[in-house]
């Protein structure tokens, strides 16, 4: 294992020599290589000064991989989970900018606590029936696209950004199979749990949802094609939610994931 | 824990070969425009314009002799005059005096300084001046030979009597002096009179002169371009000197006090 893990932090160490090694060109307005076919009106105009502005230049996808935690919140206690996602990224302008991304989340979380149907610890009432277990493991995924917007401002002080800091929000759609251990089971194995529900559609055991999102993030440049950075990112299903957590009702805590996770981005030049 | 493992792995591949893409694909785009700062442009066109179409310099030319103002050293050249890379009016000898006043172009430098019209005073050549010295010596010596001409080594006097009247004497004395100056051609006569206490003896003096020069000029026939007349010095009142000599001078003078003029 030592060896093994040793491996891996060489490989990363090797893949971030390599990106910060790439020697890249700044943005040259006279470079018309850069000019989409669309813009090279205005290319030629600004060339011969008759129009103020340049051309907006072709700019690179950005790819991202990134690896944190993630947690859910409900009525069951989360532990930390794993979180993974690739998403692509591309700018509208200097400041706006979208994103297509993957979310994979595996979640576990239950304390072994039980609650009533109303979501309301067991003692508390008396055992009406249904109560459920909490204990469970979930599988998520969530397809989104955001806005990303970026808090830096146009220095004049300074040249190109260093650092990159950003909010955004956006919307998709969440896939989820959670397995529950049952109250009143002795054998403590998760059964696949059948959320009880008319929601957006359900498959087999699988709950399909839409979500919306809000994060914010940091990256900081190390250079022209590499920069690695941080992102917290919330995603909410639009409805409530109760089953993700293997509670069955729709009483209780909504369910909202956060996902914190170390960012490795790459422009695709 | 499988699963993380080949996650982590599947993460790390992708990075490596994305990174290689990175090296090898054509640089066709920019950075995500998030990185861009667009202020570059403008900055950089401030600090060192390249795109900028700078405006034509147009510099304040007050006389209109193409120097502007800021470089020119005379900033009052008349309209029209040339004038140098200082914009001052040209001046090609160099005097001080431009072109457009000098009356004389090209003033050699020995005829430093000039007048108000560039026309300077040259020195004479060595030459000229032993030349001309040599001619002074000659006519001076010419003159001096022409002085000794005069051979007549001195005249009578002529006494009066208390009137201008000349006396027999007189008259006789004066025959015999213009004989002596008809002999000796080269000779003229200074006639001097005396008597200066007074206005009314000045005036006397001057009539007595008269007279002689009178009975000179009228009964002896002695041209009055021979005759000078002096009147009004010290001396004896009724003495009339006549005095050979070669200098030149007035043969007629006017009266000095008409109104005291002798009746007689």
């Amino acid at each position: 294992m030592v060896s093994k893990k040793y491996t891996v932090l060489t490989v990363l160490l090797l893949t971030l020599g390599v990106a910060s090694y790439a020697q890249t060109a700044a943005w040259d307005w006279k470079d018309s290589s850069v000019v989409p076919v669309k813009s090279i009106t205005q290319y030629n105009e600004f060339l011969q000064n008759k129009n103020p502005f340049p051309a907006k230049p072709r700019n690179a996808w950005e790819f991202s991989g990134a690896l944190g935690t993630s947690s859910v919140t409900g009525d069951s206690k989360s532990k930390m989970g794993l979180g993974a996602s690739v998403s692509l990224r591309k700018a509208l302008n200097n400041i706006f900018s979208y994103r297509l991304g993957y979310y994979y989340s595996y979640n576990v979380g239950g304390n072994g606590e039980r609650y009533d149907y109303y979501g309301r610890p067991a003692y508390e009432t008396a055992p009406l029936s249904p109560v459920y277990a909490n204990k469970y493991k979930n599988n998520s995924h969530n397809f989104a696209i955001d806005l990303i917007a970026s808090l830096n401002t146009f220095s004049n002080y300074r040249g190109d950004p260093t650092s990159n800091l950003y909010v955004f929000a956006g919307v998709g759609v969440g896939l989820s199979t959670t397995k529950v251990e049952p109250h009143d089971s002795t054998k403590y194995i998760y059964e696949e749990h059948i959320p009880q529900t008319q929601l957006l559609a359900v498959t087999g055991h699988t709950l399909i949802f839409t979500t919306f999102d809000v994060g914010a993030g940091y990256a900081y440049k190390i250079n022209k094609k590499f920069n690695i950075g941080i992102e917290e990112r919330i995603i909410s299903p639009v409805k409530h939610v109760n089953y993700i957590t293997g509670f069955n009702s729709q009483t209780g805590t909504k369910n909202i994931y956060y996902f914190t996770a170390l960012k490795l981005n790459f422009n695709l030049f | 824990m499988i699963n993380k493992k080949f996650l982590l792995i599947i993460g790390l591949i992708a990075s490596i070969s994305l990174t290689a893409h990175a090296q090898t694909k054509s640089k066709n785009k920019v950075e995500p425009l998030w990185w861009i700062n667009p202020n570059d442009y403008v900055y950089s066109e401030l600090n060192a314009p390249k795109h900028m179409k700078m405006p034509k310099v147009v510099l304040p030319d007050a006389d209109g002799d193409g120097i502007p103002d800021q470089f020119d050293l005379e900033p009052n050249t008349p309209a029209g005059v040339p004038v140098d890379a200082h914009g001052r009016a040209l001046d090609t000898d160099g005097d001080g005096v431009p072109d457009y006043k000098d009356k004389e172009l090209l003033t050699p430098q020995k005829c430093f300084p000039v007048n108000a019209d560039g026309v300077g005073v040259c020195p004479e050549s060595q030459c000229c001046t032993d030349v001309k010295k040599e001619l002074q010596k000659i006519i001076d010596e010419g003159l001096a030979s022409k002085k000794a001409d005069c051979s007549i080594a001195s005249l009578p006097s002529i006494q009066f009597k208390s009137s201008t009247k000349l006396s027999k004497d007189a008259e006789t004395i004066l025959a015999s002096a213009a004989a002596q100056l008809k002999a000796s051609p080269s000779c003229k006569v200074k006639v001097i009179g005396y008597g200066a206490s007074s206005k009314a003896a000045q005036q006397l003096s001057y009539d007595k002169v008269s007279a002689v020069i009178k009975y000179l000029v009228e009964k002896e026939g002695i041209s009055e371009s021979r005759v000078i007349f002096v009147y009004g010095q010290d001396g004896d009142a009724n003495t009339v000197d006549l005095q050979p000599t070669t200098e030149d001078g007035p043969n007629s003078v006017p009266a000095p006090h008409p109104n005291l003029k002798s009746k007689k």
